[in-house]
């Protein structure tokens, strides 16, 4: 049946399973009994409404927060945010955050022994436009190590946090760097169903990047869509 | 037909980033605090989720109308403000996001204005014997209402 007012459930193959225990601490936290079905009413089809007016002059620039500017790569991170029925998913709000180029969180308590950079602090936020673009100036982060297992380390990410147009569509994520050698070691990132984990993956894209400036990096994000068939019917 | 992007978890360093929006959210003069834990297998408190109360029809009058954001302290201690439930019962809708959850949660937080969890009415599919853990009780500040990730009672989490 195909409801054009409902989200349709996103099919198997697309998240990882909450129970991944080579993330260790999904073996404490992750819920194990089956997540019960809720009718999806008005409150799961509406959302929070952000307006520009929370935005801050350079919440979309992380190089210009602070008295100077921060060490490492500049980059712009640029892409679309759409639905499954490839609608541009507007005015809808986007914020990220990401450790540092040395791969040290502004956070007080990431203990890696690594460099804070007095003017980096790696947080921001962002509206989609029209056509659901989004765009933010930042710093490379770097990979740091973390105490999952014998010598763990991160893949160099930013976390992503969408609301997209309906409480239901709420998604929280990291983006990877296209190419990085920590990929086959990262239960994180392989969590993710194999088929999947190339959408985490940001492409380099020289239209993007800004000559003499920065390297351009495109990530599009995908949100679950309404009205078509559900999964399985 | 283009693709869903994977969900990943919010991981151990969000607040910075976050914490704009849960310093927004005012007390409202007509509400109720709902205030608990959130526990893991262990009954430990997890200090490092965050929840997101989605409540469209109240407290429109907030700088971020229906929502509330907090985090955990250290103990794994929330708190956030419903309406009081005069006549009827209200509800919450709840994410739960935090280090270890690859998906972020959702649930319902119910209050009963006689306090008396086997009158709520609650979705259909939630089996009887864990009711409970969508229920708020009536505490000397307010309501109580702990979020347990797994284990014994265990929250039930919605797949909506």
């Amino acid at each position: 049946m195909s409801d054009p007012t409902r989200l349709r459930i996103t099919p198997p193959g697309t998240h990882p399973p909450l129970l991944y225990p080579e993330y260790r601490s999904t073996q404490e936290r992750a819920p194990l009994q089956p997540p019960v079905a809720l009718d999806q009413g008005a409150e799961e089809l509406s959302v929070a409404q952000f307006t520009r007016s929370l935005l801050k002059p350079n919440d979309a620039d992380l190089t210009r927060q602070s008295t100077g500017e921060p060490l490492g790569q500049r980059i712009v991170v640029s892409g679309r945010v759409i639905d499954e029925d490839g609608k541009p998913v507007r005015n809808s709000l986007v914020e990220v955050w990401q450790c540092n180029a040395a791969g040290r969180y502004f956070h007080a308590k990431d203990q890696h022994d690594a460099p804070l950079d007095p003017h980096f602090f790696g947080v921001g936020k962002m509206l989609t436009d029209e056509q659901g673009n989004y765009r933010f100036v930042s710093i490379k982060p770097g990979a740091y190590p973390w105490r999952n297992h014998p010598n763990a380390w991160r893949p160099s990410h930013i976390h992503f946090s969408l609301f997209g147009n309906a409480y239901a569509q709420r998604l929280v994520t990291q983006m990877y760097f296209p190419g990085d050698p920590l990929f086959p070691y990262d239960p994180i990132y392989n969590s993710v169903p194999a088929e999947a984990r190339s959408r985490l993956v940001s492409a380099f894209d020289l239209g993007l990047t800004v000559e003499g400036i920065a390297l351009g990096f495109r990530f599009d994000l995908v949100l679950r869509g309404r009205g078509a068939t559900p999964f399985g019917i | 037909m283009p693709q869903p992007t994977p969900s990943q978890t919010i991981g151990p360093f969000f607040i910075e980033a976050l914490k704009w929006a849960v310093e927004l959210a005012v007390t409202p003069p007509d509400g109720v605090r709902v205030s608990g834990r959130v526990l893991d297998r262990d009954g430990k408190g997890v200090a490092d989720a965050l929840l997101e109360i989605w409540q469209p029809s109240w407290a429109v009058s907030q700088p971020l109308p229906g929502l509330q954001r907090v985090a955990t302290d250290d103990a794994g201690r929330f708190a956030f403000f419903m309406p009081r439930p005069d006549g009827a019962q209200v509800h919450a809708n709840v994410t739960v996001f935090a280090r270890g959850l690859l998906c972020g949660l959702f649930t319902r937080v119910y209050l009963h204005p006689k306090d008396d969890a086997a009158a709520v009415s609650l979705p259909a599919g939630v089996p009887a014997a864990r009711r409970g853990t969508l229920i708020g009780k009536r505490s000397a500040e307010g309501y109580e209402w702990n979020i347990r990730l797994q284990g014994e009672g265990e929250t039930v989490f919605f797949e909506i």
